[in-house]
């Protein structure tokens, strides 16, 4: 029984009683040998416990946590399948930088808020590189890439916000603002006059633009070209100038390059523009299969009403498109110009000219989401 | 449904079952974090994202409404910890932000209450994670020894010891803050 009047036991006795109601210095008077040792413990207790705090549940907080706990939950079922069976040495690859990483860094989300210029931010990019090869369902991973872009324009927001200097790449609509300033995604860019006019015929496009963000002035714009979106499908349905293209629905012009013959059922390559919320429009088309060999098949149609040429694409192995319309696409200081790499190259010249703005409230209304 | 039904639906991601395990658990989830947290806002965010959590884990960690609670609130705990460690902790002592207020007056004593309550989690900060998380577990909702030590993973012995050791390490830091 000696266990009985072990301090541990004795001060589990006495919260027991407290909360039953008792007061401190009446339980306190059963065990006068301990007093002095448990007092001073018992009010910790009395203070950390939460009585006389009244709290209700929010309502509207439990409701909104289902919502998005059943949407998460169909969500994750919903998920492709084709992952196993598609495993493959790329991905394996990919999986185990990830593991690496996250072992190093204790978890994957360390490096979740880094931007540019930050030692994590390379890790960022890898991992969303592998979400992206991990995701199978194409409307699902168009909307992960945009959902990239909007993380880009994020980050730029951050290092404007800090006031940094740092080369960026950013996509998103472009956009004329009121006081006549343009901004893609809203951040603003700084424009030369050949780049405003390539700007005004591009007003509403998605695009992406390289340059250097530097604080508050925005980006200094050094190559501003269309945002173009690659991806591989089952073509399930051809109405008129609407096609499906595993969920995805895209619009094809006669300028459209189509090599192969398309047919209900075959595997299709294409390169698209971000047309506007629900299509995308197709310029090129690759239809894989015996008959692919792109001879013959090729339709171009140059003029028209597409404001963008088409014909060196399918060649390029990159994502972008540089619009070679008049005036043609604009870049300044030539280094590391028409390299569409996506990730942002540190560049050599590291200006670090910064805008100290020690006034400026960091504000982080991100949520973890 | 009975609960064993619940959770063997909810591993399927039958949604009724879902939403019934989601609005069983919520409420303790809430407190225990509303305990830890003075933003209203952050605790509403917490809860959600620990719930989304348990998805990934509920066919593999999850056999019984017990053990959902216990990862629940772990999980809680250790996402409280994340909270206070990054950068954006935010001050929001302001009394207009708190929800939970009552609407119509609050009295000096509930103001006072409200006090010594931050005060007790500004000084928690300094514990042990096992120690917050003990503290939290028996003062956020009153929870037996019992059901603490089987939330925990312990022993009815191991917890005695851990809330002695926790609640003298939070008298020194109250004491403390006192000075």
């Amino acid at each position: 029984m000696t266990q009985l009047f072990e301090p541990y036991s004795i001060l589990e006795i006495c919260l027991a009683r407290l909360n039953a109601g008792e007061n401190l210095e009446t339980v306190l008077a059963d065990y006068p040998q301990q007093a002095a040792e448990m007092r001073p413990l018992l009010i910790a207790a009395l203070k950390a416990s939460r009585s006389g705090v009244p709290l209700r549940v929010p309502a509207s907080a439990q409701i909104d946590s289902r919502t998005r706990f059943l949407a998460e939950a169909q969500r994750r079922q919903t998920k492709p399948k084709g992952f196993l069976p598609r495993f493959n040495f790329a991905y394996a690859a990919i999986a185990i930088i990830i593991i690496i990483f996250a072992g190093i860094y204790g978890t994957g989300l360390a490096s979740a808020e880094t931007v540019p210029g930050e030692t994590l931010y390379p890790v960022k990019r890898v991992v969303e590189q592998a979400q992206l090869a991990l995701t199978t369902d194409q409307i699902t991973r168009l909307d992960l890439e945009e959902e990239f872009d909007r993380r880009r324009v994020a980050e730029v927001e951050e290092l404007k916000q800090e006031g940094r200097t740092e080369s960026v790449t950013v996509a998103g609509p472009l956009e004329e603002l009121a006081d006549l300033s343009w901004s893609v995604g809203g951040v603003k860019l700084n424009l030369t006059p050949d780049q405003l006019a390539l700007a005004r015929t591009l007003l509403g496009s998605y695009i992406e633009v390289k340059g250097k963000i530097r604080g508050e002035e925005g980006i200094e714009v050094e190559n501003l070209e269309l945002r173009l979106f690659t991806f591989t499908g089952k073509l399930e349905a051809i109405n008129a100038n609407e096609w499906i293209v595993s969920g995805v629905k895209v619009l094809v012009m006669d300028s459209t390059q189509i090599s192969g013959k398309p047919r209900i059922g075959r595997r299709v390559e294409l390169t698209t523009l971000h047309y506007d919320e629900d299509y995308f429009l197709a310029l090129t088309v690759r239809v894989s299969g015996n008959e692919s060999n792109g001879a013959g098949s090729k339709e171009k149609n140059k003029g028209s009403d597409n404001p963008v040429e088409t014909e060196s694409v399918e060649d390029r192995p990159e994502n972008t498109l540089e619009v070679t319309q008049t005036p043609v696409s604009e870049e300044k200081d030539s280094s590391g110009s028409g390299d569409s790499d996506k990730t942002p190259d540190s560049d050599d010249d590291h200006r670090l000219t910064e805008t100290p703005k020690p006034n400026e409230e960091h504000e982080q209304t991100k949520t973890p989401d | 449904m009975e609960n064993d039904t619940i959770l063997d639906r909810a591993h399927q991601f039958d949604p009724q079952a879902l939403a019934e395990l989601h609005d069983q658990l919520y409420p303790q989830v809430y407190r225990y974090l509303a305990y830890r947290l003075d933003d209203p806002q952050v605790c509403e965010d917490i809860s959600s994202e620990v719930f989304v959590r348990l998805l990934d884990v509920l066919k593999k960690k999850v056999q019984t409404i017990q053990s959902a609670r216990a990862w629940l609130l772990g999980t809680a705990n250790h996402l409280v910890m994340d909270y206070y460690r990054h950068k954006y902790r935010r001050r929001t002592d302001n009394l207009d932000n708190h929800d939970d207020l009552p609407d119509h007056h609050t009295t000096e004593g509930e103001t006072e209450a409200r006090m010594i309550h931050q005060e007790v989690r500004n000084a928690m900060l300094n514990l042990t994670v096992d120690q917050q998380h003990v503290i939290a577990l028996r003062f956020s909702q009153e929870l037996s020894l019992e059901e603490t030590a089987q939330l925990m993973g312990k022993t009815v012995n191991a917890v005695k010891v851990l809330q002695y050791r926790a609640l003298a390490a939070l008298r020194r830091q109250l004491d403390r803050r006192m000075m």
